[in-house]
């Protein structure tokens, strides 16, 4: 996966098929966050500690972002 | 690489510092590839690039690579695809074409088989560009299908598809003086003085409605086009008292799109959203010279301002409207 920062968003791009993907801010965050090192609900508790938000709803926002970036092969869960 | 033909014509060239060599047994195609780079100066030294274009009417053409292949483009009646186990590219149109390109090391083969005459635009054009593309990404010069002109040392892309308006800019443009890199497609590349967008000065393909646009050119308009040629062609040079300019800094990166209106209508957008019109630009081919050349455009948005441009009859302002946009 190849990506770009670009006006405070993240731009991804699939080496095998081309298919895009632009992350927002707290999308930009999870994505960071998807190094292979972190569970879902690491990720989940370091965006709630850094955007003072809820768990229940960053944890639906999460499942759902990691859901799509994994369907367009821009993510893979780690062995 | 198949094994060795005359290739008796060869001319050189130096493109953005480094030596090219077209080698061929056709002299239609030499001639038809010198077109497009004739404003390069000739190379003197070893060549660092080679592509070879061999007529061989009746042989067997170069051999797809063996191995997982991907599509870089899905065309019916062509195979563009990219071999990533030993990155090649591997180009074929029908049964009579085809071309192996080892990029890294700086080599393409193309054989022609039958027919070879009615094969001399493809193989000028989609055959030559591409794997130089490649092999010039390879070496850090990043390709970008747009016009781009020069205005006060800053340079102005108009980038796009096929038909979105790039020739028509171009030529409304460098009529008006202002200098001229390219009309189809530019590079980048860093140097000394950070990214700069790098001229290629190719003959400019119009079509009879863009050659009724301007008076100069309406000699063009219903004119017989060469044979396999899909549009006219156009050495500026040769019409206007052009201005290259070979390198300048970025200042504007423009969507165009042509429209029917009579007034043209600029629109800012914001960097991500010029960051995603520039994505096809970049061949998915190897990862670390793809994310290069994604880090390059994504350092061009940075230095421009962008815009969309729905581009109207009013061909006469433009000059003025992207003399505006550039100053402020």
């Amino acid at each position: 996966v190849l990506f770009q920062p670009a006006d405070g968003s993240l731009v991804l791009l699939n080496l095998f098929d081309g298919r895009h993907f632009t992350l927002e801010q707290t999308g930009r965050r999870i994505w960071e966050l998807s190094d292979g090192t972190r569970t879902v609900a690491e990720i989940v508790a370091a965006i709630c500690a850094e955007y003072n938000a809820e768990t229940v709803v960053v944890e639906a926002d999460t499942l759902e972002l990691l859901g799509e970036l994994a369907s367009d092969g821009l993510l893979a869960a780690a062995a | 690489m198949a094994a060795a033909i005359d290739v008796g014509l060869t001319r050189r060239y130096r493109v953005y510092g480094l030596e090219l060599a077209i080698r061929t047994n056709s002299a239609a195609v030499s001639d038809a590839i010198h077109a497009r780079l004739r404003l390069f100066a000739e190379g003197r030294g070893d060549s660092e690039l080679i592509l070879d274009f061999v007529e061989n009417p009746g042989g067997t053409l170069v051999r797809r690579p063996e191995g997982p292949s991907r599509p870089l483009w899905e065309i019916p009646g062509y195979e563009f695809a990219y071999f990533p186990t030993t990155d090649q590219l591997y180009i074929r149109r029908s049964d009579v074409v085809a071309l192996v390109c080892d990029p890294a090391a700086g080599l393409a083969r193309c054989s022609v088989g039958n027919g070879a005459a009615d094969q001399v635009w493809f193989v000028s054009h989609a055959l030559f560009t591409v794997p130089l593309i490649e092999m010039l990404k390879r070496r850090g010069r990043f390709a970008i299908h747009a016009a781009a002109i020069e205005l006060d040392g800053r340079g102005v892309l108009f980038a796009g598809a096929t038909g979105s308006g790039k020739s028509t800019l171009a030529l409304a443009l460098l009529r008006a003086g202002m200098g001229f890199l390219g009309d189809d497609t530019v590079f980048v590349s860093y140097g000394a003085q950070g990214l700069r967008i790098r001229a290629f000065p190719d003959e400019i393909d119009i079509t009879d409605n863009t050659a009724r646009l301007f008076p100069e050119l309406i000699g063009f308009a219903g004119k017989h086009r060469e044979p396999g040629w899909p549009k006219h062609r156009l050495w500026p040079e040769k019409v206007y008292d052009l201005r290259l300019t070979w390198e300048c800094a970025p200042c504007l990166l423009v969507f165009p799109t042509l429209t029917n209106s009579a007034e043209s209508q600029v629109e800012l957008i914001g960097g991500g959203e010029a960051l995603v019109e520039l994505l096809p630009n970049i061949p998915l081919t190897d990862a670390r010279s793809s994310q290069a050349h994604l880090d390059a455009l994504g350092d061009l948005v940075r230095h421009s301002r962008c815009y969309r441009l729905r581009l109207g009859r009013d061909l006469d302002r433009l000059p003025s409207v992207i003399g505006a946009l550039v100053s402020e």
